[in-house]
């Protein structure tokens, strides 16, 4: 199975960098999707089917934060695994979002952190499944 | 050399060697002077004290740093692209250098990175100079109150 994935980056050279590493990851990737800021990112989400979203913080128009604040709202979206790619350094505000999303990755990154965090992320949420639809 | 000035050639270096797998090392004041262009970037920022950061780059290093982050050839990048590498590059360097100097406790806020077009750069508070292999990166560091040494 392939994944679809949405990279949500005010840096179209960011984007790339995050798409080249998750290529050379060994993810199956699928359909890739791209947003310069949060608006550009929900509404690549209310258009296609997205299983994991990589997003920045600090964009015009819409940031990171209130993006991901929007996926938890809305049903669809919510259950959606998020990695926040971002340089901000404060680990009060590394704090509060940390628990919004499934990981954090701190910029400059090293490729195979991006790859080790995406497997991780997904292991999880396919295991997730797993364990729901044997509960039903 | 302060502590700052330290701190910001620290940064500086590792980012660059992170994010565009370039390496650098102090610029020695008996180095010949780069004659290459440079282009600047400038973030602002907010917090437990306001000013901006600005990097300036020689051209040619700025093709490579280009080139290394999108992982393609020199000649196949374009000029906007060298400007959004700068300007994530001085992103990456401000958002590790405040908590290399304040703590990771302190909160900040970043303005959008923007290219400077102006020449000449006034008298920083703080200031590092890298030498490259093809050129010199500068970080200017301006703040509206002096960096206590505790902090």
């Amino acid at each position: 199975m392939a994944y679809n994935i949405l990279i949500v980056d005010d840096s179209s050279v960011m984007r790339s960098m995050i798409l080249k590493t998750m290529r050379l990851s060994g993810l199956p990737i699928g359909e890739v999707y791209e947003g310069a800021h949060g608006k550009e990112g929900l509404e690549a989400l209310n258009n296609h089917w997205i299983d994991i979203v990589l997003v920045d913080i600090n964009m015009p128009v819409m940031n990171g934060e209130e993006m991901i604040d929007n996926m938890h709202q809305n049903t669809d979206l919510k259950d959606i695994p998020i990695i926040v790619i971002s340089t901000e350094g404060s680990s009060t505000r590394i704090n509060r979002i940390q628990y919004k999303v499934s990981g954090f990755i701190r910029k400059p990154f090293a490729p195979e952190t991006i790859r080790d965090m995406v497997f991780e992320v997904m292991n999880t949420t396919e295991k997730n499944k797993g364990e729901d639809s044997d509960g039903s | 050399m302060t502590e700052v000035n330290v701190i910001l050639f620290k940064v500086t270096q590792k980012v660059l060697e992170k994010l565009a797998f370039i390496f650098s090392f102090p610029f020695d004041e008996g180095d010949p002077e780069c004659m290459e262009p440079d282009i600047k970037a400038v973030v602002t920022f907010t917090g437990l004290f306001s000013g901006k950061l600005i990097l300036s780059i020689s051209e040619p290093v700025l093709t490579e740093l280009s080139a290394n982050m999108l992982g393609v050839e020199e000649d196949e990048t374009a000029r906007e692209q060298h400007h959004d590498a700068l300007k994530e590059l001085i992103n990456v360097v401000c958002g590790n250098l405040l908590p290399e100097i304040c703590g990771d406790k302190m909160v900040f806020d970043f303005a959008l990175p923007e290219i400077l077009l102006e020449d000449e750069v006034s008298q920083p508070d703080y200031f590092a100079k890298l030498a490259l292999d093809e050129g010199v990166c500068k970080a200017y560091l301006f703040t509206d109150q002096p960096i206590k040494s505790d902090l």
